[in-house]
């Protein structure tokens, strides 16, 4: 047992320890702060470098019909060089105005065309993508050595500024090339930009989206929606017995829609189509429609990415696009957080670009992009972009009534929904628990907000509980968490009873307060107990 | 001329912008206007003006046909100015400007039209060698360009000129597609060298040469050289026989031209064999040596796929008239004595001919042994433990055989 003394040097000796540490955090933020000020930005860290080859070159080519029929015809492989050779000369470009490096515009240019490449003066940050070309053969020289093509479609992705000061624009645009072999090698000798086709230019800055563009359809009608968050165990080996019984318990819980969030990878693998076709299948004799959240998981939405991000969703729609199960396109969640590899400008460019393509491909069903915070959601620009507005919900359902209303007024005609996402039931560390009563009430507080505020499209937490999250309507199980009971529609929303004692008790806060609220009350007993023994000491105390 | 549009809407639509467009300026939300020029030639330096408010910094993005780059420039009196210097404007094609400030942007479209041609123009023909048959053909690319090296403008007239081997030259009007010209080459009937160049307004440059070739060529023979001395050659394994081809020409009297292979092919008493040579003044030659015993070897030849329609046929007589023969007994088997072997006109074989002696008995003796000539003589000693009765001795040089009898 420690004397008073004791504990009155362990205290002083804590002190010091803590004001050592305290001096050493101010020291380390103070160099921080002078690193901050006195170093420039790395122009990396604005400006994303184009790769050399792009990750889907093989798929950024295709072949309109020859307009060339006379004298020699193409060889297949002379056209595979072809290709390659144009989409590293694109590669090229963005490399030399991202880098300054001048060797693969060296490498894939020729005469005057690589003297004007790199002649463009590069004092300002701007980098070039390309997304896809439709090349049309407009002459082959008997000898094979020349060509002359017609890039019908150029799609190009180009960033100009950084910050509040970047701009995207993404075009169409046509060229009209020259190439050479050379050394072997196919090279460009002239490059044209003939005609711009279309250009959506987007800009972010203080929160607001400016995007120039040529949309101008009306929204697409989006049906009732009430809808948990699924994600099949085990996708894409998930057996069919295995989602059919997962239907049949989304049902029973009288949801009417899935709001599947597969990983995008995952759900676009050509391996997986016959899957992902076959979900959507069952989807509809089980009485459910289907929501597919795109882009999952993909937490690079630069400008590097559309490449594969357009070629993924086209895959994607064609294998699914025309079920009737499925009734609405998400196509992002959240992606207003994905800001490690995308500036918030490249993000809303990305989701521009992507929702035109989608509506080019599969215009009759409605497409929404769930933003995590109503103000992101709220941006004309975005609003103008889907046909419902979606955002999450994860504040205080107190918080939601006036959420929703900020939303409705953003919204305009377009309906909004709301994807809620309530506590976990894992326990928790709050002083409040985080139990199965208490994602009730919650659960119970967000439909009812929803009525209130006639928003009729609604996504709730998820299906099942999964080994790592804990927000499933249904345990792990397969059994009802009491919020399940609060789905069905006409399901009694009010007094809801929240956590109970038991709640309390098996919570951790409250486990580890009683525990160390006993052994404090234990140290002043025995405290009190030995300082009583010591007075009782003292001299001129008589002792026996 | 300059055209400037402002238009304050949140959204504007940029769409099928093509050259000849006269809505060059377009402008969105926050009154930013571009003023620019809607065409201007390749290397000038073109003014831009952006309406905005004055202290503004104003961004102007130049989009072009092989790059694109941002300058700034801060409003006052209005406007923010800007110049694309020829480096911006170098290359042909639509620039779009895109102007930025805040929120607000601009948009406008600056078409860059090449100017005229300028030398050289430098023709490429491929393939460089074609058949002078009349059917076959080659081609002349040329992508004429202008001061900046951009092609010239698609529509653009431009001429071809070809210089016949017979000195002839005509001419084939070609226009500008895609950025290049391009004009076929039909062969005639007469091999040579063509030379080909081009022009285009007052631009011109250097000749490409275009070979025609004599096609393959129409049937030929063979002949010996000196066709007396073919028939005087004997069959002595040593003497050189000359052949050579008729002239090889093709249909249109084109001579192959030198160093067209021929393949001679013949078959003697050694079996067949081949051997090549090259033409020289469309005729090609090749030596035969003479076979070491008479007979006849025929040869053909063929070039380019033609094949001689008959074979050659060249008969050697024997190179020896006789062969004298001695052979007797000596101790330890029989001592055989030949020569002196003469060939025509007396002289003694050549030194190293061989003598191939074979001794046998009426049973089942046999012995076969060899020598070289001396002095067109040679002496063997064949062993005879074996022989019985009569022996003959029978010695053969160069075809002709002599026998002696014990």
């Amino acid at each position: 047992m420690l004397s008073t003394k004791g504990i009155k040097r362990l205290i002083a000796q804590a002190g010091l320890v803590a004001g050592a540490l305290i001096a050493i955090g101010i020291v380390v933020l103070a160099t921080r702060v002078v690193i901050l000020s006195s170093t420039t930005a790395d122009p990396a860290s604005a400006l994303h470098q184009v790769a050399e080859l792009p990750a889907e070159a093989d798929e950024m080519v295709d072949w309109a019909p020859d307009g060339w029929a006379t004298e020699r015809v193409m060889e297949p492989a002379t056209r595979i060089a072809i290709e390659a050779a144009y989409v590293r000369a694109w590669a090229a470009l963005g490399v030399y105005q991202s880098t300054g490096a001048t060797g693969p515009v060296t490498a894939t240019f020729s005469g005057p065309a690589r003297t004007d490449a790199l002649a463009v003066p590069r004092d300002e940050p701007v980098a070039t993508w390309s997304v896809a070309h439709l090349l049309r053969l407009e002459f082959y020289s008997l000898d094979g050595a020349t060509v002359a093509l017609t890039d019908t479609d150029a799609r190009l992705v180009r960033t100009a500024g950084t910050a509040d000061t970047e701009t995207v624009v993404d075009s169409a645009e046509s060229y009209a090339v020259v190439m050479v072999l050379e050394d072997g090698y196919w090279r460009v000798r002239e490059l044209r930009r003939d005609a711009v086709t279309q250009t959506v230019t987007t800009a972010y800055a203080g929160g607001v989206t400016e995007i120039a563009d040529a949309r101008t359809a009306a929204p697409v009608a989006a049906p009732v929606v009430n809808a948990v968050d699924y994600l099949p165990a085990g996708w894409p080996a998930t057996p069919d017995t295995t989602i059919a019984e997962d239907f049949r318990q989304a049902k029973d819980l009288g949801v009417d829609t899935l709001r599947v969030r597969i990983p995008f990878d995952s759900l676009t693998a050509p391996a997986n189509a016959d899957q992902v076709a076959g979900l959507l299948t069952a989807a509809g004799p089980a009485g459910l429609q289907i929501i597919l959240v795109l882009f999952e998981g993909e937490m690079d939405l630069s400008p590097a990415s559309w490449a594969a991000a357009d070629h993924s969703l086209t895959s994607l729609v064609g294998a699914v696009g025309n079920d009737p199960a499925l009734v609405m396109w998400d196509v992002a969640d959240q992606p207003d957080l994905r800001t490690g590899a995308a500036t918030p400008t490249e993000i809303r460019a990305f989701l521009a670009h992507e929702v035109r393509l989608l509506r080019t491909l599969d215009p009759t069903v409605p497409v929404t992009i769930s933003w995590s915070v109503p103000a992101a959601a709220a941006d004309p620009a975005m609003v103008e972009l889907v046909d419902v507005v979606s955002f999450h919900s994860t504040g205080t359902p107190a918080d939601l009534t006036a959420a929703v209303q900020q939303m409705s007024a953003a919204a305009g005609t377009r309906p909004i929904m709301l994807v809620a996402t309530t506590t976990a039931t894992d326990g928790g560390w709050s002083a409040f628990p985080h139990s199965e009563r208490r994602q009730a009430v919650e659960v119970a507080q967000v439909l009812q907000s929803a009525a209130e505020n006639d928003v009729t499209r609604t996504s709730v937490n998820q299906l099942q509980d999964s080994a790592g999250d804990q927000r499933g309507l249904l345990r792990a199980d397969g059994s009802a968490k009491p919020a399940a009971a609060l789905l069905r529609p006409g399901a009694p929303l009010v007094g809801v009873s929240g956590s109970g004692a038991a709640d309390y008790a098996s919570s951790n806060f409250w486990r580890v307060a009683v525990a160390v609220l006993f052994f404090a009350v234990l140290f002043l007993v025995r405290h009190h107990v030995w300082t009583a023994g010591r007075a009782l000491r003292l001299p001129g105390r008589s002792h026996r | 001329m300059l055209l400037a549009v402002s238009v304050s809407v949140s959204v504007s639509v940029l769409g099928s912008m093509g050259p000849a467009r006269p809505e060059a300026v377009r402008s969105a939300a926050g009154g930013l206007a571009v003023t620019a020029p809607e065409r201007a030639g390749a290397g000038q330096a073109v003014p831009v003006q952006v309406t905005a408010a004055d202290g503004v910094d104003v961004a102007l993005t130049a989009v072009g046909s092989l790059g694109m780059t941002t300058d700034h420039a801060v409003a006052a009196g209005g406007t923010a100015t800007f110049t694309l210097t020829a480096d911006v404007t170098r290359a042909a094609g639509q620039i779009t400007l895109l102007a930025r400030a805040g929120n607000a942007s601009a948009t406008a479209a600056l078409v860059v039209e090449p100017g005229p041609p300028v030398d050289p123009i430098t023709p490429v023909v491929g393939a460089r060698s074609i058949v002078a048959d009349g059917t076959d053909r080659s081609m002349v690319v040329a992508m004429p360009s202008d001061a900046m090296g951009n092609s010239i403008a698609d529509g653009s007239p431009a001429r071809v000129f070809r210089r016949h081997p017979d000195g002839r030259v005509d001419t084939q009007d070609v226009t500008m597609a895609h950025l290049l010209l391009w004009g076929l080459l039909p062969s005639g009937t007469v091999a040579g060298r063509n030379d080909v160049w081009v022009q285009a307004g007052d631009a011109t440059g250097p000749t490409a040469s275009l070979d025609e070739v004599a096609a393959p060529p129409v049937p030929f023979t063979l002949a010996p050289v000196d066709p007396q001395a073919a028939t005087t050659t004997v069959a002595d394994g040593q003497s050189l026989v000359s052949i050579r081809t008729s002239l090889l020409a093709d249909p249109f009297g084109n001579v192959e031209p030198d160093g067209t292979a021929v393949t001679f092919d013949w078959t003697g008493p050694d079996g067949p064999g081949t051997g090549s040579a090259v033409t020289i003044a469309g005729v090609a030659r090749m030596s035969l040596a003479a076979p070491a015993i008479p007979a006849t070897v025929t040869v053909t030849a063929s070039c380019r796929g033609t094949v001689t329609p008959a074979g050659l046929a060249l008969t050697f007589a024997s190179a020896v008239s006789a062969v004298p023969v001695v052979a007797e007994r000596a101790p330890g088997g029989i001592a055989v004595v030949v020569g002196p072997v003469l060939q025509s006109g007396g002289a003694f074989v050549p030194d190293g001919t061989m003598a191939n002696v074979v001794v046998a008995d009426a049973n089942t003796y046999r012995t076969v042994t060899s020598g070289r000539l001396t002095d067109g003589k040679v002496q063997l000693a064949v062993p005879d433990d074996a022989a019985s009765g009569a022996v003959t001795v029978e010695v053969t040089v160069l075809g002709t055989v002599g026998t002696a009898a014990l």
